[in-house]
């Protein structure tokens, strides 16, 4: 491959955002009918930022990721709307165009680092071809970079461990390895997906802030797609709460946990166990689970398992509104800071069902409300289908 | 739903059940079907082409090759079906004790089938009929000893993923006992995989009968095979190809 | 349990005090496994008691023996030596066909709750066979008390006893499990990772169910997993381990407040926290991963990424003594004041 003029100049010539996601909206089209994992989002991220997506399985928070990068197979799926990465459309582009910004410009970090890498190739191997995908260069030079970028993620004795393969190396080495072939371009993006979900808490927290000091080096921007809120408030500048393939909730990290407003938000945040509670104390568990890609409920997507659900809520789906500049909200009776605070008292109520879509209960779902006092509770067997 | 489901996904497995299909269905009604004796000569039509009295056409006696392919069929397909059966019941065993117990139990049972599978099946099949004379149950038994191990072998690696299975695991900490747990966890997940690797074991045993028919080893005459089939139309490939070709591309 | 002899590695003398009260008792536990590579010591002199209703959280990170230390209680692997006191019977020295009859006083509840039901039964199939395995009883009898456990773990039997398992969400495979643990009442309850493969908010129900159960049938608990806050939350006690041993023993709130093992305080430290203002104090790093236990390190399995380690902890294996009331730890150089003691500058 010649040395061909990027395309994409490298040094920022206007004071956009790096990443200008607008209303896009990424269908599925299987046996079973169009599902809408990511649906109408929008959102923006500086250079050098870091933008949390929070979410549980379902929420549609690895398919955004995905799309962004344009790693999705397109012939089962439709993408509309836009994705400007340093102002130029990548919706609608084709996968050769996309894939010259892959590494150079965007890179991806998986939740899996035995999958993401080849294991009948030597880790060095590996990350060589990474390094030497975009730029020519002798297989000299090539080698010394690879040594250094494998020191520069922490990997001790990188001569050795180059010559290496995957299964060699602990869990957390993989994912360093990962890391480096994710930064050998040095991208101005970082797609970090769960990077530390399939590792121990003690490494996890290596990796976090390796990827920390990694990106404050290179100032690159990263979206750090996780499960875990506590991670994302560690981690993040910013966070974006998904559920049901919506952004329900935006906030600065700082501030999320004081003014969340979104009752969804509230409710994931109080049902994390906390090394403050006391044993054998009852948790405040959502009721139900979270909707599937196929079922996802009229109205506010939350509103099933929501206990401050009113008549609205279940037929009118309620719009991104602001609460200020950086905190935005999708719901019709957000939680005023204080209520949110005081409303949910742990309960001795009966353990809710989770109705979820399987309608193993017509029963009533009750919730507990202030005081022990019951919120109005509704069949949870009508909500789907 | 759930097989017509499959069937819309898998076309050429679903075109190769229903050709056999086809076949056996042909087969059990050949005596319905009013065909010419595939033995009876024609002296009138001998080495003919397709046509339509004769579908396949006719052999350099007058034999007709339809009705010899369909009732070469039965025969065919009935040493396929009862010994693939039998591999099943007998291989499928060893193969689950294999798996189930894995240690000594299994070190023996696979290096027993492993000195079978080491000896060409063909070559087995040869002795034992040239040991015990040429007769339909002979052939059964050749046929089945060569399916046994490697039946044997595919549902030994069945039973290992099967036992894997966290609820095997749940079923031993409920006390159940190494008999139940083969029965009632780990056989009903090795049954399905092995049923359709029988389809193809059934299809490898007609071709092997064919071979054993060509060396002239198979069910003695005046019965009538496959492999028979195309070792008489052998000789005349050059003047009457149909009577060695149909037959052989019936059978694939 | 006063005959045990102290020959044992390290069998803290307070904890066999306890054992009048303890309806499970384990002692010098030992599960090895052979490799081709060679021996994982997968579980090394692990001793410990659960009194009636008590709830002990074992934590660690992966490889270091906590769910070996649950097979090897229930027999589902040959543990080398040991005891497993339950109920005043050692189950590790049963034969077989005893062992069945034991069985239903200790259940276990699985990691992965789609995994662990058979796909082709039924869920009243699922539930009822622990009773069917038992043969006591009639036909009648099981059915109604495997409504009654199904009724217990919040689904409707009658709308899910027909049902096949793939019809269920994670979270609802994980109530049938409790279900089919329950259905025999057994006395102690061991759970593996029950709640990690699931998500945050269906973990709380989870859990509540747990809670509720546990008071509701007196169970005891022996509660494992690698998230800290998750066991912190559930259990009374907590067992730390690392590389298969126990490195530290203590109540919840005094494991938390004052933890006396580095390893401990390495791992409180690195548990993302979603409240900023806690974060501070934190700041004890440890180096590097757990080793292969196919070759765990001499001495103190802890001291090749111990902050803290001196010369004898290469040489010398500490032995569990006990720090305070009910805190035990296994170190030459315990944190006295928790982790406010811990040498940042390594």
């Amino acid at each position: 491959m010649s040395v061909a003029e990027p395309a994409i100049p490298s040094v920022p010539t206007h004071r956009e955002a790096l990443l200008d996601v607008g209303d896009l909206v990424t269908r599925f089209v299987t046996a079973t009918g169009e599902v809408t994992p990511v649906d109408h989002v929008s959102l923006s991220l500086n250079r050098g930022r870091v933008l949390g997506i929070v979410g549980e399985s379902g929420s549609g928070k690895t398919v955004l990721s995905r799309s962004i990068m344009g790693l999705l197979p397109t012939r089962s799926v439709s993408m509309t709307g836009s994705v400007l990465f340093k102002g130029e459309e990548l919706v609608g582009r084709s996968r050769q165009d996309l894939s010259r910004l892959w590494g150079d410009e965007i890179a991806m970090v998986f939740q899996d680092p035995m999958t993401a890498l080849n294991p009948v190739r030597t880790v060095g191997d590996q990350v060589a071809e990474a390094v030497t995908q975009h730029r020519s260069m002798t297989r000299r030079s090539a080698r010394a970079s690879v040594h250094d970028l494998l020191f520069d993620v922490g990997i001790p004795d990188p001569k050795r461990r180059a010559l290496q393969y995957p299964h060699q190396l602990s869990g957390g080495m993989r994912q360093r390895v990962v890391i480096a072939m994710a930064l050998a371009g040095r991208p101005s993006l970082l797609l970090a997906d769960e990077p530390t979900t399939a590792l121990d808490v003690t490494v996890q927290s290596q990796i976090l802030d390796l990827l920390a000091q990694q990106r404050r080096l290179y100032s690159t921007a990263m979206i750090l797609v996780t499960h875990d809120v506590a991670v994302a408030v560690k981690e993040c500048d910013e966070i974006a709460v998904m559920y049901s393939g919506r952004i329900v909730e935006q906030a600065p990290a700082s501030t999320l946990l004081a003014e969340r407003v979104m009752p969804y938000t509230d409710a994931l945040i109080r049902s994390i166990p906390t090394l403050d509670d006391v044993p054998h104390s009852r948790l405040d568990a959502i009721v139900g689970r979270p909707p599937g890609l196929a079922d996802a409920p009229a109205g506010c997507r939350f509103h099933p398992r929501c206990c401050f659900a009113q008549d609205r809520c279940r037929i009118e789906e309620p719009p991104l509104a602001e609460l200020s500049a950086d905190h935005r909200f999708r719901c019709w009776f957000p939680l005023s800071a204080n209520r949110g605070m005081a409303l949910v008292e742990p309960s001795a109520a009966p353990s809710p069902l989770e109705d979820g879509s399987a309608d193993t209960s017509g029963g009533v779902v009750r919730s507990a409300g202030a005081e022990g006092q019951p919120v109005e509770g509704r069949p949870a067997g009508e909500v789907n289908r | 739903m759930k097989p017509l489901r499959s069937m819309a996904t898998r076309p050429v497995l679903t075109l190769a059940v229903l050709w056999v299909l086809l076949i056996a269905v042909l087969a059990l009604l050949a005596p319905m079907l009013g065909l010419p004796d595939p033995k009876q000569f024609d002296s009138s039509a001998t080495a003919q082409g397709p046509s339509l009295s004769h579908p396949f056409g006719t052999d350099p006696v007058g034999r007709d090759v339809f009705s010899g392919v369909i009732w070469g069929a039965r025969v065919s397909l009935t040493v396929g079906a009862v010994s693939v059966a039998g591999g099943l019941v007998i291989g499928g065993l060893i193969g689950l004790t294999a798996g189930f117990f894995r240690g000594r139990v299994e070190t023996v049972l696979m290096a027993f089938t492993d000195v079978m599978l080491a000896v060409p099946a063909l070559i087995l099949v040869v002795f034992i009929v040239a040991l015990r004379g040429q007769s339909l149950a002979n052939v059964l038994l050749a046929v089945l000893v060569v399916s046994v191990p490697a039946i044997a072998r595919v549902s030994r690696a069945q039973t290992l993923v099967a036992t894997q299975h966290d609820y095997v695991t749940a079923a031993r900490a409920q006390g159940a006992t190494n008999l139940r747990i083969m029965r009632r966890e780990v056989l009903p997940n090795v049954i399905p995989p092995m049923l359709s690797f029988s389809f193809v074991a059934v299809a490898i045993v007609i071709a092997a009968e064919g071979g054993l028919a060509f060396l002239g080893l198979s069910v003695p005459s005046p019965a009538v095979t496959w492999g028979g089939l195309i070792n008489a139309g052998r000789g005349d490939l050059d003047t009457t190809p149909q009577v060695a070709l149909m037959p052989a591309a019936t059978m694939f | 349990m006063s005959t045990v002899p102290n020959s044992a590695e390290h069998v803290p003398s307070a904890d066999v005090d306890r054992a009048s009260g303890a309806v499970v008792s384990v002692r010098g536990l030992e599960q090895r496994f052979k490799m081709r590579s060679g021996t994982v010591h997968a579980v090394s002199q692990v001793s410990f008691d659960i009194a009636r209703r008590e709830t002990l959280g074992l934590v660690g990170e992966s490889g270091c023996g906590k769910s070996t230390t649950l097979k090897a209680m229930m027999r589902l692997s040959r543990p080398e030596s040991g005891e497993v006191v339950v109920n005043g019977v050692d189950w590790l020295a049963l034969s077989d066909r005893e062992l069945r009859h034991c069985r239903p006083q200790m259940q276990m509840i699985f990691q992965d709750p789609i995994a662990s039901l058979n796909p082709r039964r039924s869920v009243g199939d699922l539930v009822l066979e622990p009773l069917a395995i038992q043969g006591r009883g009639s036909r009648v009898e099981h059915r109604e008390r495997s409504e009654q456990a199904l009724t217990a773990v919040g689904l409707d039997p009658g709308d899910v006893w027909h049902r096949k398992p793939h019809e269920f969400s994670g979270g609802q495979c994980q109530r049938i499990s409790i279900a089919r643990a329950l259905v025999g009442n057994p006395d102690v309850l061991l759970c593996d990772e029950v709640v990690s493969a699931l998500d945050v908010s269906v973990q709380a129900q989870i859990l509540n169910l747990l809670e509720d159960l546990r008071s509701s049938r007196n169970l005891t608990i022996a509660f494992v997993s690698h998230d800290l806050s998750v066991v912190h939350h559930v259990a009374d006690r907590i067992a730390v381990m690392y590389l298969g041993r126990i490195v530290e023993i203590a109540p919840s709130g005094e494991l938390y407040w004052r933890p006396a093992h580095p390893y401990t305080a390495a791992l409180l430290a690195a548990i993302p926290e979603i409240d900023p203002s806690r974060r501070s104090r934190k700041a004890v790093v440890v180096r590097g991963e757990p080793p292969s236990p196919l070759d765990p390190p001499t001495g103190c399995r802890f001291h090749p990424r111990c902050p803290r380690a001196v010369d004898v902890c290469s040489t010398e294996v500490p032995v569990l003594q006990e720090a305070a009331d009910g805190h035990f730890v296994a170190c030459f150089r315990p944190l006295d004041d928790g982790w406010q003691s811990v040498d940042i500058s390594t």
